[in-house]
C-alpha cells in the first residue's frame, strides 16, 4: 500500500509500496527513524486513515470496502489501540476509560465493569480504578491504555510508541506485560518503537525508512532481506530491470510477502 | 460520563447558556410588557373615553326618547354594570387672575353625569388634585390649561359655548379639581362639567346626549354585548343620521391596536435578531469546544465510536445548554412577570402594563430558546463527526 499526503501539487509520499503479512498471534515491531512513515502505516492498518493505493486485509476482510460505520465497528471490536500520549479521556476515571470501548459497543454494564476491573488487575492497576485519568503517572496511563485496548478482546492490538514517554524501567515492564498478554491471549500485536529492547522482545521487526520497508528480520537479527539504498528507485525502467533481478529489490519495491518463520 | 466529558470546563457552557437565558428572558419580558402596555392603553381608552361599548349616531345627538330606551335596554343585560350619557363640545375659557384676564379657546369639554359616571367609567380618577365635579356650577380643568392660565382650585372661570342657533352662552364655574392622566388620553388639556349645565348652555332638551357609554363586568364581552344591543336597539329600516351606531371597544381602538401590533411585530423582529445572535454565540462556543476536543474526538473515533455517536454527543451538549438557558431565562422571566403583575410599574408616561400570569407566554420563548440551542449545535456536531481520526489525533 501507499499513502500520499497533501495536495497533488506538493505531495508528501509518506508510504510507498509497502506490503507485508502478519500472522495471527504474531508480535511484530515496526521500527524506523522519525518521519519514516511508521505512524502512517499503523493508522492505515487501524483504519484511522485510508491508503492512497493498495489494500489492507484484516481477518480476511478487505477494509477498503467498508463504510465509515463498519470501520468504526471493526475498530471497536477487532482492534485495540495504544498511542504514545493523550491516550485517555482526562475527565474520566481510569476504570471509565477502560470501559469506554465496551460502552461504545453497547456491552452489558455489569459484566463490562467486572471485565474492566479484571483488565486493570492484569496491568497491575486495580487500585487506581477510581482515580481520575489526569492524576495518573505516565506509566500508569499507558497501562490503562493497554487495559482499554484489551477490553473488547480484539484480535489485533496496535501500539504507536507506547513507551515513548516512559523511562527504561517502565518501558521494560510495559513490553513484558504486552508480551505476556500476547502469549496468553494469542492476540496479534504490532508495536511501533525504536527501543531495541522492545524490538528484541518481538517475533519480528519491520524496518521502515523513507516510507518503504527497509528489511524485515527475525528477532535474532538474521536478515533475509537487506537494503541497498539505491537512489534510482523512482526510475521506472531501472525498477523493472531490478525487479527481475532479485528478492532484495522485490522487497524494496514492497512486493515481498514474507512468510512467518 | 458524557456530561463529565463535555462539561468539565464549565466556562463556555455558562457563556452559551447565559446567551440563551438572556434572549429568552428578553423575549418573555418584552412580549409581556408590550402586550401589557397595549392592554393598559385599551383599558384606559375604555375607562375614560369610550366605555366598553359606545353608542352614538352620525348626527352626534341622541334624542331624549332614544337615550331613555338605551338606558332601559342596557340595564337588562346582566353583563352591564353601568351606563351614562355624555356630551362633548369645544368651549372657550376665561380666567380672572391677578395678572388680568387670561383666555384659552377651543378646549374640548365633556358634559358628564357625575352620579352615573361612578359606575359607567373611571372618569373621576382623572382628577389628580382636588375633587371630581358634583354640582352644576363646578368644573374640572386639565393641569396644563390651569398652569398656563395661572389658575388653581377655587379659581373662577367663565366658559362660553355656542348653543343651537349660534348664540354664544356664557356661564361661570368654580374649579374643583385638576385632571391629568399620563399617556394618550389628553385630560390635561380638557374640561369636565355637569351634563345638565352643558345641555342648558347648548340649549338641548333634558336627556339628550352626544353619546352613551356602557361599562361591562368584563371587557372581553364587549363584542358580544354590542351585538346583543344592536339586535334590540337598531331598527333595520331607519336609514337616516339618527340611526344608532353601537361599537365595542375593539372597534374604537382598532387603529391604535393595529399600530401597536406593528410596533410589537417590530420588537419581535429585534427579538429574533437577538435569538439569531444567541444562536451564533452557541455555534461559536460549540465550535471552540469541538476544536478543543479534537484529540479526544480522534481517540473516541479510534476506539470505535461512530460518526452518529459524535453527533449525539455534541447535540446533547447543545440540548443541555438549551435546558440550562431555558430554565434560567424562564425563572428570571417569571420572577419579573409575577413582580409586575402584583406591583405594576408605569412605563411610557403613566400607563402600567396589564401583566397577565399566563404560562404560555413563558413557555413559548423557553421552547424557542431550547430549539435554537439544539439547532445551533447541529453544525458544530456535524463538523466534529467529520474529523478524520488520524488527523484529529495529530492535532495539538
Ligand atoms: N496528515 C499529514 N499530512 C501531511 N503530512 C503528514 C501527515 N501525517 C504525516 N505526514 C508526513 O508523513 C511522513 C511520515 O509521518 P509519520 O507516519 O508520522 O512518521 P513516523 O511515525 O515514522 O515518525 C512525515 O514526513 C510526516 O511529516
Ligand atoms: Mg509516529
Amino acid at each position: 500500500m501507499g499513502r500520499i499526503y497533501g495536495d497533488p501539487n506538493s505531495p508528501v509520499e509518506a508510504l510507498r509500496g509497502v506490503s507485508f503479512t502478519v500472522d495471527h498471534g504474531e508480535m511484530v515491531a515496526i521500527a524506523g527513524p522519525s518521519g519514516s512513515g511508521k505512524s502512517t502505516l499503523l493508522n492505515l492498518i487501524g483504519m484511522l486513515d485510508a491508503p492512497s493505493s493498495g489494500r489492507i486485509v484484516i481477518n480476511g476482510i478487505d477494509v477498503g470496502g467498508l463504510s465509515e460505520d463498519e470501520k468504526a465497528v471493526m475498530r471497536n471490536e477487532e482492534i485495540g489501540f495504544i498511542f504514545q500520549f493523550s491516550n485517555l479521556i482526562p475527565e474520566l476515571t481510569a476504570l471509565e476509560n477502560v470501559m469506554l470501548p465496551g460502552m461504545i459497543g453497547k456491552k452489558n454494564g455489569f459484566d463490562l465493569r467486572k471485565k474492566a476491573i479484571d483488565r486493570l488487575t492484569q496491568v497491575g492497576l486495580s487500585s487506581k480504578a477510581r482515580s481520575g485519568a489526569s492524576t495518573l503517572s505516565g506509566g500508569e496511563m499507558q497501562r490503562v491504555a493497554i487495559a482499554r485496548s484489551l477490553i473488547n478482546d480484539p484480535s489485533l492490538v496496535l501500539a504507536d510508541e507506547p513507551t515513548g514517554n516512559l523511562d527504561s524501567k517502565n518501558s521494560e515492564e510495559l513490553i513484558n506485560l504486552m508480551r505476556d498478554l500476547n502469549k496468553k491471549n494469542n492476540q496479534t500485536f504490532a508495536i511501533i518503537s525504536h527501543d531495541h529492547k522492545i524490538v528484541a522482545k518481538c517475533d519480528r521487526v519491520i524496518r521502515i525508512r523513507d516510507g518503504m520497508i527497509e528489511d524485515q528480520e527475525d528477532d535474532v537479527g538474521s536478515s533475509d532481506v537487506t537494503s541497498t539504498g539505491d537512489k534510482s528507485l523512482n526510475d521506472k525502467k531501472t525498477l523493472e530491470k531490478l525487479r527481475e533481478e532479485n528478492k532484495i529489490l522485490r522487497t524494496r519495491l514492497g512486493k515481498l510477502e514474507q512468510k512467518r518463520r | 460520563m458524557a456530561r463529565r466529558f463535555l462539561f468539565k470546563k464549565k466556562g463556555s457552557t455558562i457563556i452559551a447558556s447565559s446567551a440563551v437565558a438572556a434572549t429568552i428572558f428578553l423575549s418573555i419580558f418584552t412580549g409581556v410588557i408590550f402586550t401589557g402596555v397595549k392592554l393598559g392603553v385599551i383599558d384606559q381608552i375604555a375607562d375614560y373615553q369610550v366605555g366598553h361599548v359606545l353608542i352614538s349616531n352620525d348626527k352626534g345627538l341622541i334624542s331624549t326618547q332614544e337615550t331613555h330606551r338605551i338606558s332601559l335596554v342596557t340595564r337588562t343585560n346582566p353583563m352591564v354594570v353601568g351606563g351614562t350619557s355624555r356630551i362633548t363640545t369645544s368651549a372657550d375659557l376665561k380666567f380672572f387672575g391677578m395678572e388680568g384676564v387670561l383666555e384659552q379657546s377651543r378646549i374640548s369639554t365633556f358634559g358628564v353625569d357625575p352620579t352615573l359616571e361612578q359606575k359607567a367609567s373611571r372618569l373621576s380618577s382623572v382628577v389628580s388634585e382636588g375633587a371630581f365635579i358634583q354640582f352644576q356650577n363646578e368644573i374640572v380643568i386639565g393641569s396644563e390649561i390651569l398652569t398656563q392660565a395661572k389658575a388653581k382650585i377655587g379659581s373662577i372661570v367663565e366658559m362660553t359655548v355656542s348653543g343651537l342657533g349660534n348664540d354664544d352662552v356664557t356661564k361661570k364655574f368654580v374649579v374643583v379639581g385638576v385632571s391629568d392622566v399620563g399617556g394618550f388620553s389628553g385630560f390635561s388639556q380638557s374640561a369636565i362639567i355637569h351634563i345638565k349645565t352643558l345641555r342648558e348652555m347648548m340649549n338641548l332638551g333634558t336627556g339628550e346626549s352626544g353619546s352613551y357609554l356602557v361599562r361591562l363586568s368584563d371587557i372581553s364581552n364587549a363584542e358580544e354585548v354590542a351585538e346583543w344591543l344592536k339586535n334590540r336597539l337598531v331598527t333595520s329600516d331607519s336609514d337616516d343620521n339618527t340611526e344608532l351606531r353601537i361599537e365595542p371597544i375593539e372597534v374604537n381602538t382598532k387603529s391604535f391596536a393595529t399600530t401597536f401590533d406593528q410596533l410589537i411585530a417590530f420588537i419581535n423582529l429585534i427579538g429574533f435578531v437577538g435569538m439569531g445572535a444567541a444562536a451564533l454565540g452557541i455555534i461559536v462556543v460549540l465550535m471552540m469546544m469541538v476544536s478543543g476536543k479534537t484529540r479526544d474526538i480522534g481517540l473516541l473515533r479510534a476506539i470505535g465510536i461512530k460518526r452518529g455517536g459524535i453527533i449525539v454527543l455534541f447535540m446533547l451538549n447543545g440540548a443541555i445548554i438549551g435546558v440550562i438557558g431555558a430554565i434560567t431565562g424562564g425563572v428570571v422571566g417569571s420572577i419579573a412577570i409575577v413582580y409586575l403583575h402584583f406591583y405594576p410599574v408605569a412605563f411610557f408616561g403613566g400607563i402600567a402594563p396589564v401583566v397577565a400570569l399566563d404560562p404560555t407566554k413563558l413557555l413559548q420563548p423557553m421552547i424557542l430558546g431550547f430549539t435554537i440551542s439544539v439547532l445551533s449545535s447541529i453544525y458544530p456536531a456535524w463538523r466534529a463527526s467529520r474529523y478524520r481520526p488520524a488527523e484529529a489525533m495529530r492535532y495539538f
